[in-house]
């Protein structure tokens, strides 16, 4: 479902430029659970944020579902970001203003669902994490991985093909991390989700069933 | 959707208490601004509205020229009523009535009222132009018979208390002692704003009753004028204005003569509410001045927007997490704009809601400013009420389209990336804003400071004449029994307190003007020119202390007149030196002595050619007292004023006794300056106040990102001073910019305004620096809130949280 060919990524610095990817090539199909592995500074979270249609190459092809993204426009990406992606963040990104419950909710607001299909998703997915009881807190009154908790909550509500985490477990204690990571592979056995998580840590690297190791922008074997 | 929306405004605005607050107190004072403006441009702009056929009605005017003035005037030669009923086609109904400004005692039973100058001779015609509602009498017969008179519902409840309308037709009504009228009618007073706002209308044959009063309003004469006589027409539905006054001009023109033609124009009824140099009746109204209000306001409004635009984008970085959050998990652009855009609205309908709160307050402190017949009640009507909402959506939408811009660009990558801060907008912009805003606020300083020093020089400046401790009597205007004056003066003459006393006419300086023409002939040919005249006794010129150049003072007779010219008019009849003019033989009479120049008005006007007559002495009126020193705690003159209302009330116990200082009339003079320094000195606090808050914000919020940096710095060895100064330094640019922008503007704008004055003040540079001294001072004290207390604290506990 996910199709890099010879993907580069350079920023301009001074009058030369610093190159983060070199020429990727890489295939995802539906269902993997990948995780891509690599120093820091190797490219790790800016593949990511290409597969994740936050960043755009500077160089190469990516097909998303057999679909150019380069011939996508802004609409389309949107259409993406709303229905087939979902993040998950290293520092949760949770909107401070919103309650659990309205944090989740959000991507369904965007997505234009009526008041009381949002209601029973929500509630489906507070349900499975257990999280009833919480729903009417602020993310500052939660721990950090109940926040986490709350971050995949609020990627899979919206039912996407595929689940995008930047270091989910990077600011999480050994115990809340297991729970993560327990979860991921809960969604990719049984939800069939597509995974792909960036993550420094060779255990939760097991939980995956592939791993892409990165370093100086070219990936490894 | 929408809910999500608002849960996330509300709780921002309410996380965000001090900018929120900062936000709002600016925007409530800009908005109650914009909010009493309106209501006072709307209530100004209603009148007469709601009179029928108001497009087709118009009030004829007359406009004077004599040897070189022209004057205008709101009435009509008698005889131009005729014409216009008779011979005018254009014309549809011609309505004429006299305004009675000759009464001065109205009796009604046993009990004295006093002219309220709201009195007219009118007719049917009057009465059906302008709609009245009849509640008692026959609308058709009421104004019919001579000695009858229509009153409003609300002069009936002051004549006739606690008596039913039934009872009150019937009833009597004496004017002057002499002329007894009935009350024929009774109507509601008009429901609508109106200039039109008599309450008692004498029936029009009533004139020809009685010869004073027909001597007094209804003379022959196409050439004199009296604003008591009024005209309306209405014109026909297709009829055109100038066709119509062609007609009414072809009659008078027949009149004119080589140095005095009239000139007739009709006035529609949609202006006459407005200054265009003929009165209304009560009150007019200045378009400029509505204008000079509006501009205010949206000085007001537009400091109020910065704010908000400064306040917002300088801590956007705290929403771009949000920003991030939103785009990754679908949001558009367009979508974040709008949601932001929208708490722009809540906080300014929030704004409104309290502005609708404090704008009665406004009211009072701008109450000068304002017609003093403003209803307040009007701001809660709906088209007061649509407007403030209509403003608030203009301003959310002024204030939230940049923030929204710059809040919803944040790309999701840069934003989640890293924990850093981000810059919201370009620091330029917002010093930009911020040096504007002070710009105004500077403006509207100096410009209080310009003003009043041109107060304090108009009322300081020398004036040629004596004005403390003089008071100046009017007697009763037309009681012609002149040993009854002469009586009072010998009383109040004979008190120990009184200095001095002159029976004689008009103080030197008026307001308004008294002028004739004067003609001198020289031996070679005969020269005239037009003379602001004073007539007074011997005691004049001592008792005013007025200069005496060459020659004597004039001397006390009944029968002899005789002149005293100003140095001016010395050089207006063509004399070298004053000396010259003594002996001199003008208008009949021989110049006795030449005074040197004083004023006559005020100093807007230049110092005219004057003579003091000593006429014969019927036109000697007014009692003017010089009083002694006013001893301990002014009882030397509060006893003469008792002394003088008693003689007072001996001499004339029906007559109402007033006094006047001749230093308040002066001051009086200079009302509408003041009232100007007032309305200026509102302006510049609150626009100071504006200005201040989204210093502050500005202030609060880079202080509280450089916490850290502060700390480090203390930890290094700096002085509390010192950080003051680095925190500081950067706030002051944009004021300073400010104040030498603000330099050019007030110095223009302020000598625009100067002009209008032919004795004026100095733009010095002085008021320029003192006024840039005290924004300077104002801006760091307001800073020095925040900036102090963050260079003492301790860095122990700044360093610690990170």
């Amino acid at each position: 479902m996910i199709e890099l060919q010879k993907i580069s990524k350079h920023y301009p610095v001074g009058f030369g430029k610093n190159e983060i990817l070199k020429d990727v090539d890489l295939t995802i199909r539906e269902g993997e659970f990948v995780s891509i592995m690599g120093p820091s500074g190797s490219g790790k979270s800016t593949l990511l944020h290409i597969l994740g249609l936050l960043e755009e190459p500077s160089a190469g092809q990516y097909l998303f579902q057999g679909e150019r993204v380069d011939k996508m426009n802004e609409k389309k990406r949107t259409q993406l970001h709303r229905g087939a992606i979902g993040f998950v963040f290293q520092a949760y990104h949770l909107i401070d203003e919103l309650t659990v419950y309205e944090n989740i909710e959000t991507p369904l607001l965007y997505k234009n669902l009526s008041g009381s299909e949002r209601k029973s998703k929500v509630a489906d997915v507070l349900d499975r994490f257990n999280m009833v009881a919480k729903k009417d807190l602020f993310p500052n009154q939660l721990s950090g991985g109940q926040q986490q908790l709350v971050g995949i909550a609020r990627a899979i509500v919206a039912e996407p093909r595929v689940i995008l985490a930047d270091e989910p477990t990077g600011n999480l204690h050994s115990d809340q991390a297991k729970v993560i990571m327990e979860l991921f592979k809960q969604l990719n056995d049984q939800d069939k989700i597509t995974i792909v998580q960036v993550t420094h840590s060779d255990l939760n690297a097991t939980y995956g069933n592939r791993i892409i190791q990165i370093r100086d922008g070219y990936i490894q074997g | 959707m929408l809910r999500n929306y608002f849960l996330v405004a509300i709780r921002n605005i309410w996380r965000n208490k001090v900018f929120s607050l900062l936000n709002i107190m600016g925007l409530v004072t800009g908005i109650s601004a914009a909010l009493v403006v309106y209501l006072v441009v709307f209530y100004e702009s209603g009148f007469n509205k709601a009179v029928a056929d108001k497009d087709r009605i118009f009030r004829v005017v007359s406009t004077i020229s004599f040897s070189g003035d022209s004057i205008k005037n709101n009435g009509v030669p008698v005889p131009v009523i005729t014409v216009a009923k008779e011979n005018v086609p254009q014309v549809e109904k011609a309505v004429d009535f006299f305004i009675n400004n000759t009464t001065a005692r109205i009796t009604v039973e046993g009990k004295d009222f006093k002219n309220k100058e709201d009195v007219i001779f009118a007719d049917k015609g009057y009465m059906d132009m302008l709609g009245y509602e009849w509640l008692g009498g026959d609308a058709a017969t009421a104004l019919s018979q001579p000695l009858s008179v229509v009153l409003t519902q609300e002069r009936a409840r002051v004549y006739f208390p606690n008596t039913p309308v039934a009872q009150v037709l019937g009833k009597q009504v004496l004017y002057d002692d002499s002329i007894r009228v009935t009350v024929t009618g009774v109507v509601k007073d008009l429901a609508y704003d109106t200039d039109f706002w008599f309450r008692e209308m004498i029936s029009l044959p009533t004139l020809q009753t009685n010869a004073t009063l027909k001597e007094i309003y209804l003379g022959d004469n196409w050439q004199s004028i009296s604003s008591s006589t009024q005209l309306l027409v209405k014109l026909r539905p297709a009829a055109r204005p100038q066709d119509a006054i062609a007609i009414l001009d072809k009659y008078i023109s027949q009149h004119d003569t080589k140095d005095f033609t009239t000139e007739l124009s009709l006035h529609p009824l949609s202006d006459l509410h407005f200054d265009t140099g003929f009165e209304a009746y009560r009150r007019t109204a200045s378009r400029k001045q509505l204008d000079i209000l509006s501009m205010i306001a949206v000085a007001l409004l537009g400091l109020a927007v910065i704010n908000f635009v400064n306040l917002t984008t300088a801590q956007a970085s705290r929403r771009a997490k949000e920003t991030g959050i939103r785009k990754a998990i679908g949001g558009t652009t367009g979508q974040l704009i709008k949601q932001f855009l929208g708490e722009t609205m809540i906080l300014t309908l929030l704004a409104a809601v309290l502005a609708l709160l404090l704008a009665p307050l406004l009211i009072v402190s701008f109450h000068a400013f304002l017609p003093d017949d403003l209803p307040v009640a009007q701001l809660y009507t709906a088209p007061v009420l649509s407007f403030l909402f209509l403003l608030a959506a203009g301003v959310a939408l002024i204030a939230g389209i940049y923030p929204a811009y710059v809040l919803s660009r944040f790309q999701p990558v840069v934003v989640l990336k890293s924990n850093t801060g981000h810059r919201g907008g370009k620091v330029w912009v917002r010093q930009t804003l911020t040096a504007v805003q002070f710009t105004v606020a500077q403006f509207f300083v100096i410009a209080t400071l310009i003003v009043g020093k041109q107060i304090n020089f108009s009322l300081n400046k020398d004036l040629g004449f004596r004005k403390n401790a003089i008071l100046s009597v009017n007697t009763p205007r037309r009681d012609p029994d002149q040993s009854k004056r002469r009586q009072l003066e010998a009383r109040v003459a004979s008190l120990p307190e009184v200095d001095m006393v002159s029976l004689s006419a008009n103080t030197p300086v008026i307001s308004g003007t008294e002028s004739t023409i004067l003609k001198y002939n020289n031996g070679r040919q005969e020269v005239d020119k037009t003379v602001e005249v004073r007539y007074g006794d011997s005691n004049y010129l001592p008792l005013y202390q007025l200069r005496l150049l060459a020659g004597r003072n004039i001397a006390t007779t009944d029968s002899v007149r005789e002149w005293l010219l100003n140095e001016k008019a010395v050089a207006a009849f063509g004399f070298k030196r004053p000396q010259d003019a003594i002996g001199q033989v003008i208008e009949g009479h021989p110049v006795v002595g030449v005074v040197a120049n004083f004023s006559a008005a005020s100093v807007r006007s230049e110092i005219p050619a004057m003579a003091i007559g000593s006429e014969a002495l019927k036109r000697h009126r007014v009692l003017h007292v010089r009083l002694r020193s006013p001893g301990e705690d002014g009882v030397v003159w509060k006893n003469a004023i008792a002394g003088i209302e008693k003689a007072w009330k001996d001499i004339y116990p029906r007559e109402e006794f007033s006094y006047e200082f001749l230093d308040k009339t002066v001051a009086n003079m200079y009302r509408q300056e003041q009232r100007m320094s007032n309305l200026l000195n509102w302006c510049a606090g609150l626009a100071i106040f504006i200005s201040i808050l989204g210093l502050l914000g500005l202030v609060i919020f880079t202080t509280d990102q450089r916490t850290k940096e502060i700390g480090i710095r203390k930890v290094l060895g700096a002085t509390v001073w010192q950080v003051v100064r680095m925190l500081t330094t950067d706030f002051m640019k944009p004021v300073l910019v400010a104040f030498l922008l603000a330099i050019p503007l007030s110095w223009w704008v302020m000598s625009q305004w100067l002009q209008s004055f032919v004795y004026r003040t100095g733009l010095t540079w002085w008021v320029f620096a003192a006024g840039g001294v005290i924004m300077v001072l104002m801006a760091l004290g307001a800073m020095s809130l925040k900036t102090v207390r963050a260079a003492l604290s301790n860095p122990v506990h700044t360093l610690k949280t990170e």
